[in-house]
C-alpha cells in the first residue's frame, strides 16, 4: 500500500469485502487497491500477457455452451475476438504517434457497473485492463445468479491460467456499503454506470484526489428509417431490418441505454404508413420467432403508458394487441416523451426529412440507429445537433454493438495518462 | 397532472341496476342488462371526459364515435372498453365538471410508489354507498351490529388525507354500530378494548372487520389461546393474500384457525379496489367470489385479450354500473384471477363465481439504468 503522511485524512477503513474473482476470498478494503496498483505496475499498454488472457477469455466464452446460447454473451465474445483486439492496438498505437507523447496506464481502475445488464461491464473492464491498468469490479449481490455469474465464472477460469494476469485483477461483492466504496474510490478512475440515481449517490462519496471520474447516466435511443427504402425492400430483406431491429430493441427488455424507443420515419404520409404497416407485421413475426415474451406487468405498464399518452393527447393511435409490439403513432407537434416501459414498447413519428428530428433532440440522448439514409444526410444531422445530443449514429443492428468510443468518452485515451516529453539539445533545440 | 374534467353538469344515471335482483338471474341475462348500462357509461365518459375520450380514440377506436351515436351498444360484455388500471396512477380524469368535485380517493400504495386518484362527485360517491350496501346486506342483514373494527383509530382519524384504506374502512364502519377498535396506536391488539367490547355485544351477533393481514397478525397471532369468545361472529375481511402466501395460509387454513381460536363460524372475504370503491365481489358459501348484479368479471389471457373460458387463469378485468363521475366502469386490473363456476347450483348465487391468484409478478426488466422499477411496478 502507497505510504500516506500521518496528518492526511484517512478513508474510513471499511470491513473487509468479499471477493469472488480470481479466489474466492475475504480481502481488507484498506489494502486492495494499493496491492492491485503494484500488481500492475509492470504492466505496458496492450502487453502481451493481458492481450493473451483476452484472447483465451473470448475462446473459453465461445466454447462455454450457455454462452453460445446468449447473444449479448456471443457479441462479446466476438467483440474480443483476436482480429479485433489488433484493431484496437493500432488504433492505440497511433494515439503515441503523436509528436512527444507517451500513453501509460492510470494506475487502479475501480468499476462500478449496472446489476442488470449482464455483459456491458466486462467491455470497460477490459478496455481499462488492456490499457494497462489493474481493476477493482464491483458485482451486486443482486447479479450473483443469471447471466453475470455466467460470464463471471469464464472470466475466473480464464485468469486462473493467467497467474500474473490475476494478480492485478479483483471482482468484489458488496452491498451499498459507502465506506467499502469509499474505499475502493482510492483508484485512480472510478467508472459509475448510470442510472441517474446511481451516479448522484456514488458521486458523493470522495475519491483520491488525483483521480478521474467517468459517468455513465441513463441515456435514450432512437431510430431513422426512410420510408421509401422499407418500401422497396423485397420480404427477404424486410426480414433482415426486422431482424436487425429485434436485436437492437429487445435483447434488453429495450432498456439498453442504446435500445431505439422512438422511430423516426421519414417520407410523406402516404409512403410512411404502408411502409409502417409492412414494417410491424415483419417486427411481430420476428418477435415469435425469437420466442420473446414480455412480463405480464411490463405489457399492463406498456397499457398504462399509452393510455397516459392518450390522454395528454400526443397520440393519433395505439396498436396494443400484440402485446409484446405496442406501437404508438404520435402526432406530429407532440413533445417526445422519454419515459417509457421499455418491452417492446414504440413511439412512432413522421418526417419530411432527417434533419426534423434535431428539434425533438436532448443531451440525453444517445444513439441513432437509421436505415436508408445517405452519409451527408447523416453528417448534415451531426453537424446541425453540435453535441446537443446524440454521440453514436450506427446502421440499425448496431445499436447494442460496443466501440471503444462510447457516449463520448475513447475509453482507451481516458483510461491512459499522456506523458509528454519535449527533448532538445542544451541550447534548447528539439531534439527527434 | 391537471385535472382533466368537462364543462357539462353531471348527468344524472338511475340507480335501476343497483336495485337489479342480487342472487338470481343467469350469466346471460346478467350481461345483456349490464352490457346495455357499461355501453351508456362508455358513451357519457366519451361525450364528458376529455381524457377518457383520447384513449377510446386512440386505442378502442370502434368506440370513438359513440358520443354522437348514442346508441351504440356492445354486442356482448367483453367489447366493452376497458382501462388498464395504472392510468388511474399517471392521470386524473372525471366526467363532471371541477365545481363538483367531491372528494378524491387516494389508493395507499407502498412508499415511493405512484398511488390511484379517483375523482368523485356526489352522485358517484352516493351510489358507491348504496351498491356497498346493497352488497353487505346479503351478509349482514338490515340490523346493524355492535362492530369491531381490526384496526387502530388513528387510522381512520385524519380524514383530510383519505386513503382507501381509511376509507374502505369509513365505508364498512356504517353496516355495524357502537364501533370499537382492537388496535392501540403502536397497531397491537389492545386487551381491555376487546373486552369493553365482548362486555357491550350482550348477547348479539358481533361484527368484526379489517384487512385480511392485520386480522392474521393482530387478532389472531397475538390473541389465539387467550380464551376469547367470538361465536356467532360474522368476519368481514379483505385486501389480498400476499402476506398470507408467504406464510402458506390459504383461505381455507385462515377460517380454521378463526374457528378454532375464537369460535368464529361465518367468515366472509371480499375482493374491491380503490378505483372500483362500492363495488365489492363477496365471497360465498363455496369460498368462491360472486358478482354483484350491477358488476361483473372478465379474464383475459394477456397474451391474446381474449376472454379466458372457465378454469383457464388470466388478468381480471372488473365492470361496475356504479361510477358514474369518473370512467371507471370497466378497469383491466394488475390481478391474475380465474373463473371456476358459471350459474353454478352449489350455492343460490347465479352469475360468475371466480378466485383472484395474485398479483401479476413485479417487472424486473434488464437495461443500463437500475433505477427503472418506478415507472412500471404498481
Amino acid at each position: 500500500m502507497r505510504a500516506r503522511p500521518v496528518a492526511e485524512a484517512q478513508p474510513r477503513v471499511g470491513a473487509d469485502v468479499e471477493q469472488l474473482v480470481p479466489t474466492a476470498a475475504k480481502r481488507s478494503t484498506a489494502a486492495l487497491v494499493g496491492d492491485l496498483r503494484s500488481a500492475a505496475s509492470q504492466f505496458r499498454p496492450f502487453d502481451d500477457r493481458v492481450v493473451a488472457f483476452v484472447a483465451d477469455l473470448a475462446r473459453n466464452l465461445r466454447r462455454d455452451p450457455d454462452c453460445r446460447r446468449n447473444p449479448a454473451i456471443a457479441a462479446l465474445a466476438f467483440w474480443i475476438r483476436p482480429a479485433n483486439l489488433e484493431r484496437l492496438r493500432q488504433t492505440y498505437a497511433a494515439k503515441t504517434e503523436t509528436d512527444g507523447v507517451v500513453l501509460a496506464p492510470r494506475g487502479v481502475v475501480f468499476h462500478m457497473p449496472p446489476t442488470n445488464v449482464d455483459t456491458l461491464f466486462v467491455y470497460s473492464w477490459l478496455m481499462a485492463a488492456l490499457a494497462g491498468n489493474a481493476n477493482v469490479v464491483r458485482i451486486s449481490p443482486s447479479a450473483a445468479d443469471g447471466d453475470t455469474a455466467l460470464v463471471l465464472s469464464i472470466i475466473g477460469k480464464s485468469l486462473a491460467e493467467h497467474p500474473e494476469v490475476a494478480a492485478t485483477m479483483s471482482f468484489v461483492s458488496y452491498g451499498h456499503d459507502e465506506a467499502i466504496t469509499e474505499a475502493l474510490s482510492d483508484a485512480d478512475v472510478r467508472v459509475i454506470w448510470g442510472g441517474d440515481e446511481t451516479v448522484r449517490t456514488i458521486r458523493r462519496i470522495p475519491m483520491n484526489p488525483l483521480g478521474i471520474e467517468l459517468t455513465f447516466a441513463d441515456r435514450f435511443s432512437m431510430a431513422a428509417l426512410d420510408a421509401a427504402t422499407v418500401a422497396a425492400l423485397d420480404d427477404d430483406a424486410l426480414d433482415e431490418l426486422a431482424r436487425q431491429f429485434f436485436n437492437d430493441a429487445y435483447w434488453f427488455d429495450q432498456l439498453g441505454c442504446s435500445s431505439p424507443r422512438i422511430v423516426f420515419w421519414r417520407g410523406t404520409e402516404e409512403i410512411a404508413e404502408a411502409s409502417q404497416q409492412r414494417f410491424v407485421k415483419a417486427l411481430q413475426r420476428r418477435v415469435t420467432a425469437e420466442g420473446y415474451d414480455a412480463p405480464v406487468g411490463a405489457v399492463m405498464a406498456k397499457l398504462s403508458k399509452s393510455a397516459a399518452m392518450a390522454v395528454d393527447g400526443t397520440v393519433n393511435t395505439v396498436a396494443w394487441s400484440n402485446p409484446n409490439v405496442t406501437i404508438v403513432d404520435q402526432r406530429d407537434n407532440a413533445a417526445v416523451d422519454r419515459n417509457t416501459p421499455g418491452a417492446g414498447m414504440f413511439s412512432f413519428r413522421r418526417v419530411d426529412a432527417l434533419g426534423d428530428i434535431a428539434p425533438h433532440i436532448e443531451r440525453r440522448d444517445q444513439t441513432l440507429s437509421y436505415f436508408g439514409f445517405s452519409g451527408d444526410e447523416l453528417q448534415g444531422l451531426i453537424t446541425e445537433l453540435n453535441g446537443s445530443g446524440i454521440d453514436r449514429v450506427v446502421p440499425v443492428g448496431d445499436a447494442l454493438r460496443f466501440d471503444h468510443i462510447w457516449d463520448g468518452w475513447d475509453l482507451l485515451d481516458v483510461f491512459g495518462r499522456r506523458v509528454t516529453m519535449r527533448h532538445t539539445d542544451q541550447n534548447g533545440s528539439e531534439l527527434p | 397532472m391537471t385535472l382533466d374534467v368537462a364543462d357539462a353538469p353531471a348527468f344524472e344515471f338511475d340507480d335501476e341496476p343497483l336495485e337489479w335482483d342480487f342472487h338470481g338471474t343467469d350469466q346471460a341475462a346478467r350481461a345483456e342488462r349490464l352490457s346495455r348500462s357499461l355501453s351508456a357509461l362508455t358513451t357519457h365518459h366519451v361525450a364528458n371526459c376529455d381524457g377518457y375520450r383520447g384513449i377510446i380514440e386512440a386505442m378502442f377506436p370502434g368506440w370513438a364515435d359513440s358520443s354522437r351515436n348514442t346508441n351504440q351498444r356492445a354486442a356482448t360484455l367483453a367489447d366493452i372498453p376497458f382501462l388498464p388500471v395504472g392510468i388511474f396512477k399517471e392521470r386524473r380524469l372525471a366526467s363532471f365538471p371541477e365545481s363538483e368535485l367531491f372528494k378524491t380517493l387516494t389508493s395507499s400504495g407502498t412508499t415511493g410508489a405512484a398511488v390511484s386518484q379517483v375523482l368523485l362527485d356526489r352522485q358517484t360517491a352516493r351510489r358507491q354507498t348504496k351498491a356497498l350496501s346493497t352488497t353487505m346486506q346479503t351478509v349482514l342483514g338490515p340490523t346493524r351490529r355492535p362492530m369491531l373494527l381490526v384496526e387502530s383509530e388513528d387510522v381512520i382519524r385524519n380524514r383530510t388525507s383519505f386513503s382507501a384504506r381509511a376509507a374502505g374502512v369509513v365505508g364498512m364502519m356504517s353496516f355495524g354500530r357502537a364501533h370499537k377498535y382492537l388496535l392501540d396506536s403502536n397497531m397491537s391488539a389492545n386487551r381491555e378494548q376487546l373486552d369493553a367490547f365482548l362486555e357491550s355485544v350482550d348477547g348479539q351477533r358481533p361484527l368484526l372487520f379489517g384487512f385480511t393481514f392485520m386480522v392474521w397478525q393482530h387478532l389472531y397471532k397475538e390473541l389465539a389461546g387467550q380464551d376469547i369468545d367470538l361465536s356467532g361472529a360474522t368476519l368481514i375481511h379483505s385486501g389480498g393474500w400476499k402476506k398470507l402466501e408467504e406464510e402458506r395460509v390459504s383461505n381455507e387454513d385462515f377460517k380454521a384457525r378463526l374457528l378454532d381460536a375464537f369460535g368464529i363460524t361465518e367468515v366472509v372475504n371480499f375482493y374491491g379496489m380503490a378505483e372500483q370503491v362500492g363495488s365489492v365481489f363477496l365471497e360465498g358459501t363455496d369460498g368462491l367470489l360472486h358478482t354483484a348484479p350491477f358488476a361483473d368479471v372478465i379474464i383475459r389471457n394477456p397474451q391474446t385479450w381474449q376472454e379466458q373460458p372457465v378454469g383457464e387463469p388470466g388478468l381480471i378485468q372488473v365492470l361496475s354500473a356504479v361510477p358514474t363521475g369518473y370512467p371507471g366502469h370497466s378497469i383491466l386490473t394488475e390481478d391474475l384471477g380465474v373463473v371456476e363456476q358459471i350459474d353454478s347450483d352449489r350455492t343460490p348465487h347465479r352469475g360468475k363465481a371466480f378466485r383472484v391468484i395474485g398479483r401479476v409478478p413485479k417487472v424486473e426488466l434488464r437495461g443500463c439504468s437500475d433505477t427503472y422499477a418506478s415507472a412500471a411496478s404498481g
